[in-house]
C-alpha cells in the first residue's frame, strides 16, 4: 500500500461531534432516504437490543446523540447509485414479510470503484418467521428475477441474495448463497446447480488469538511478510469481538464482528470508498455510536510489493449491519 | 469547551469544571464533574520551549497553545471534589521554566487540598541558576523531572537541535542533585539513542537520580514516522536490558513506558504504562497514538496494564507477533491452577459492598436476573448472574482498568462479559444496557477487586 495512505491512521474522534448541527442534520435528512413502511429513520427509543451480521443479538453502545437506525447507511448506498426508490422500496416489502431487524444487509464497494452493491442474508434465528426460505423473501425482490432453485436436501441455516444496482432496476437475475452453520460452507447457486465457495471460521479475539494467527499463517493468499499480519488485521479494526476467516478459491477474506462506527469510518478511508459515501457516513456517524457493525475485506496475494509493503491486493470490502 | 488559541483573556468565557473521566482526559466543559481516577494530575501550559527535540510530542503545539491559564486552574479550586485522591500536580506543557506565570501555577497548586508533591517537567537547561532552583523549592516544587536524551554534547544536539543544550542540562541537573528536591530523570527512546541507555544511566549514576524513566518515543505529530525516529522493540531490547542491568547494580530506580513488558524479562516490575490524569486543550487528543496488541486478550500482561505496541509502530513495523512473547494466562492465575477460585470470606463481604457501591445486584434484580457465585478467574472476578427458569448462567469479569476489549469502562474497573447462547444474550442485552449507563457513574474510583484489599 502506497505510504501516503498510511498516514490515514487515526480513528476520527467522535466525542466532538455536534448533534445540533445544521451541517449533519441536513445530510441526514438530505439523502432522500424517506421512511418507508414499519422502517424509522430513527432508532425506537426503547429498542435496546441490536443484530449483528449473524444475526446475533448485542446490547446497543451508549449514544448521547439522537440515534439513527443504521438502514439509513444502506439507504444512503442506494441513493448514491440512483437506486434510492427501488432500494426503499425493497427494505420496505422485506420488513413487511419478516418483521423488523430480521434482515441482514451488507453495502460492498471495490477500491476506488464509485460502484457500490449489496447483498442482503437471512438467517433462520429465533426472532424471524419459521417459515423462513428464498420462496418467502422472493416476491419481496419481484419484479428482479431468482432463478435459484436449492436442492431440497441441502440442510442451510442461512441464505443471501446479491443485489447490485442493474439488478435492482430489473436487468439480471440475483445471485443466491446458501450456507451452512454446522459446516461453515456457503454454496452459489444458479438455476439447480450447486458450487462450493467458501469455508468459515470464527476466532474470539478474547481468547482465540493463537488460532487465529496459526489460521492465517497457513492461507494460500497471505504472504510471508512482517507486515503482513499488520495489514490483515490492522490495529485499528482488532478491537473486535469475533474475527472470521473465509476461505475462498482465489482468496480470502477476513471479517471484524462488531466494531465500533469509528472503525467503520477508518475503513472507508483506508479502502478508498467513494468520498460522497464516505463523507456522508462520518456526518452520520455520531448518530450511529450505538450500533455494532461488521466489515469484511477480502485479498489476496499479488505480484508487486509497492514500497516494500507484503504484496496484498485488497478487494472488495463490506459494511454490515441489519434492519 | 474552554479556550481557543485566538480568544484573549476579556473574551474568553467563564471556565466549567472539566470532565475526568479515564487516563486520557479532555479539558471539556461538564455539568457535573468526576474524581480523578489517579494520584496524579498534569496541567499543562506554557507550549513553549528553548530546545527542538526532534520527536517532541506537542511540537505542533509550541508557540500556537494557550493551555490553562492560572485563572482558569485557580477557578477549579472552588470545586475541592475535582482533586480528590490527587496527591501529586505535575506541571507541564512546554518548557514550564519559560512560563513567567509558574509561580502562580505552583502556589495554586500547593492550595489544592491533599497534595504532596508539586513536579515540574522540564529540559533542565535553566536549573543551573541556583537562585532560580531555590526559589522554585521555597515555592514549594520538591520534584524535577528532567529529560535527558542524549550520552553527550554530540548525540544531545542532535537531537534537541541546539548546540551547547547539553552542557546546560547536566549542569542543571548536578544543582538539582545538589538540592533537597528529588531529581527524576525521562529519556525518549529513538533511534538516535537506544544504543546508548547504558551510556546515559553511566552519565546520571553519579547524579543519583531519584529514578529514571525511559518512555519509548510516542509517536503523536508525524504520521507516519517520516523522521523514522521509532526504534525496533527487538533491536531496543538488549540496550534497555543492560541499561536496567546497570541500574539495578547501582541501585538506582528505573522504569520504562510503551515498552512491551514481555520484552523486559526479569526487568518486568519495571514496565509501567500508566499516565497522570492530563488536562490538555481538546485538539491534542485525537492524535495521540492509540496502543494495541494481537496478544492483548491472550496474555496474561495484556489485561495487567501493559498496553503493547502504539498503532503507527504496528504500521511501520507489524505486530511484531514473533517477536512478543505473551504471558500465559493461567501462569498468573493462583497457585491452584488455572480453576477458577472461590473467594475466601473477607474477599467475599469485600467484593459485597463493592456490588452494593456499584448497585448490580439491584439492577440485575430489576429484570430477573440473580447474582450467584463470584469466583476469582486468573487476574479477573467472574460474577455469575443466573436467570430462571431457563436457567441460564452467563458471567459479568470486572478487571484492573486496562485498555482492551471491554464491556463498559468505570473509574475502577474494566467489564466485559462471558458468551452466552442466543437467547440467554438476548435476555441479557436489557441488563447490559441499564449497567452500561449506571455503573460508570456509580463508581468514583477507589474500588478495587477484594484480593487487591480496600483503601
Ligand atoms: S504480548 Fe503484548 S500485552 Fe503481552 S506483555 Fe507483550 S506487548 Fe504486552
Amino acid at each position: 500500500m502506497p505510504t501516503a495512505a498510511l498516514a490515514a491512521t487515526a480513528l476520527p474522534d467522535w466525542r466532538s461531534a455536534d448533534p445540533t448541527s445544521p451541517v449533519v442534520a441536513a445530510l441526514l435528512a438530505d439523502t432522500g432516504y424517506v421512511a418507508p413502511i414499519g422502517v424509522d429513520r430513527d432508532e425506537p427509543s426503547d429498542r435496546q437490543t441490536l443484530y449483528d451480521f449473524c444475526l446475533m443479538p448485542y446490547a446497543a453502545q451508549p449514544n448521547p446523540l439522537r440515534r439513527a437506525q443504521s438502514v439509513v447507511a444502506l439507504q444512503h448506498s442506494f441513493s448514491q447509485m440512483n437506486v434510492g426508490v427501488q432500494g426503499r422500496a425493497l427494505i420496505e416489502r422485506l420488513t413487511a414479510v419478516l418483521g423488523p431487524q430480521c434482515t441482514v444487509w451488507g453495502v460492498k464497494n471495490r477500491p476506488d470503484s464509485d460502484e457500490l452493491w449489496w447483498e442482503f442474508y437471512f438467517y433462520r434465528r429465533d426472532h424471524v418467521p419459521p417459515q423462513l426460505s428464498l420462496d418467502l423473501v422472493r416476491p419481496a425482490f419481484a419484479p428482479m428475477v431468482i432463478d435459484a432453485q436449492p436442492p431440497a436436501d441441502l440442510a442451510w441455516t442461512f441464505f443471501s441474495l446479491e443485489v447490485t444496482a442493474a439488478q435492482l432496476r430489473c436487468e439480471r437475475p440475483l445471485h443466491v448463497r446458501l450456507y451452512q452453520e454446522g459446516v461453515d460452507l456457503s454454496w452459489s447457486v444458479r438455476g439447480r446447480q450447486l458450487e462450493l465457495e467458501n469455508h468459515y471460521r470464527h476466532f474470539e479475539v478474547d481468547g482465540q488469538t493463537p488460532q487465529l494467527l496459526a489460521a492465517l499463517a497457513t492461507s494460500v493468499h497471505a504472504p510471508r511478510h512482517p507486515r503482513t499480519l499488520a495489514r490483515l488485521i490492522p490495529p485499528q479494526l482488532h478491537q473486535a469481538w469475533r474475527i472470521w476467516l473465509a476461505r475462498k478459491r482465489k482468496g480470502d477474506t477476513i471479517y471484524f464482528q462488531r466494531v465500533h462506527v469509528a472503525q467503520v469510518a477508518w475503513l472507508l478511508r483506508r479502502h478508498r470508498w467513494p468520498p460522497l459515501f464516505r463523507l456522508w457516513f462520518e456526518a452520520a456517524a455520531p448518530f450511529l455510536q450505538h450500533v455494532q457493525f461488521d466489515l469484511g475485506v477480502d485479498f489476496a496475494r499479488s505480484d508487486t510489493s509497492i514500497d516494500g509493503e507484503p504484496p496484498i491486493a485488497f478487494g472488495k470490502t463490506g459494511v454490515y449491519a441489519t434492519f | 469547551m474552554p479556550l481557543s488559541s485566538t480568544a484573549t483573556s476579556a473574551q474568553r468565557p467563564v471556565v466549567p469544571p472539566p470532565a475526568w473521566s479515564g487516563g486520557a482526559v479532555q479539558w471539556a466543559a461538564h455539568e457535573a464533574p468526576r474524581l480523578a481516577h489517579s494520584e496524579n494530575l498534569l496541567i499543562t501550559f506554557g507550549f513553549h520551549c528553548n530546545l527542538a527535540c526532534t520527536f517532541c510530542l506537542v511540537e505542533d503545539g509550541l508557540d500556537r497553545l494557550e493551555g490553562i491559564t492560572p485563572a482558569t486552574f485557580r477557578s477549579w479550586l472552588q470545586w475541592p471534589e475535582l482533586f480528590r485522591g490527587v496527591t501529586r500536580i505535575i506541571l507541564s506543557g512546554g518548557e514550564a521554566t519559560l512560563e513567567p506565570e509558574l509561580f502562580d501555577y505552583i502556589a495554586i497548586a500547593r492550595q489544592v487540598p491533599g497534595v504532596q508533591h508539586i513536579r515540574i517537567q522540564t529540559n533542565g537547561t535553566r536549573l543551573h541558576d541556583r537562585a532560580y532552583l531555590d526559589s522554585l523549592i521555597a515555592a514549594g516544587v520538591n520534584e524535577f523531572f528532567v529529560s535527558v536524551h542524549g550520552w553527550d554534547e554530540a548525540s544531545t544536539a542532535k537531537i534537541t537541535q541546539r548546540n551547547g543544550a547539553f552542557r546546560a542540562i547536566v549542569k542543571g541537573l548536578e544543582a538539582v542533585s545538589a538540592s533537597s528536591a528529588a531529581l527524576l530523570t525521562n529519556t525518549c527512546i529513538c533511534t538516535d539513542n537506544y544504543e546508548h541507555l547504558i551510556d546515559i544511566v553511566q552519565l546520571l549514576a553519579p547524579l543519583r537520580p531519584d529514578q529514571m524513566s525511559f518512555w519509548t518515543l510516542h509517536l503523536r505529530v508525524d504520521r507516519p514516522d517520516t523522521r523514522l525516529a521509532m526504534a525496533r522493540v527487538g533491536d531496543v531490547q538488549p540496550h534497555l536490558l543492560r541499561a536496567f542491568d546497570l541500574c539495578d547494580a547501582q541501585k538506582l530506580p528505573a522504569l520504562v513506558k510503551w515498552f512491551p513488558r514481555c520484552l523486559l524479562q526479569h526487568h518486568h516490575p519495571k514496565h509501567d504504562d500508566s499516565q497522570p490524569t492530563t488536562l490538555v486543550e481538546p485538539t491534542f487528543w485525537p492524535t495521540v497514538p492509540r496502543y494495541s496488541c494481537i496478544y492483548r486478550t491472550a496474555c496474561a500482561w495484556g489485561k495487567q496494564g501493559c498496553n503493547g505496541l502504539q498503532h503507527p509502530y504496528i504500521e511501520a513495523f507489524g505486530w511484531e507477533e514473533s517477536v512478543l512473547q505473551p504471558v500465559a494466562l493461567a501462569s498468573l492465575a493462583p497457585a491452584k491452577g488455572d480453576q477458577d477460585l472461590q473467594l475466601d470470606g473477607q474477599e467475599l463481604r469485600r467484593w459485597q459492598l463493592t456490588l452494593q457501591a456499584l448497585g448490580i445486584e439491584d439492577l440485575a434484580a430489576q429484570v430477573g436476573w440473580q447474582l450467584t457465585a463470584a469466583v476469582r478467574s486468573g487476574a479477573a472476578l467472574r460474577q455469575h448472574l443466573r436467570k430462571l427458569p431457563q436457567d441460564w448462567d452467563v458471567y459479568l469479569e470486572f478487571s484492573a482498568p486496562h485498555s482492551g476489549p471491554a464491556f463498559v469502562r468505570t473509574a475502577s474497573f474494566a467489564i466485559s462479559h462471558g458468551r452466552a447462547s442466543v437467547a440467554a444474550e438476548a435476555a441479557l442485552a436489557e441488563f447490559l444496557t441499564t449497567l452500561r449507563t449506571t455503573v460508570a457513574a456509580r463508581d468514583s474510583g477507589g474500588l478495587r477487586l477484594p484480593w487487591h484489599g480496600h483503601d
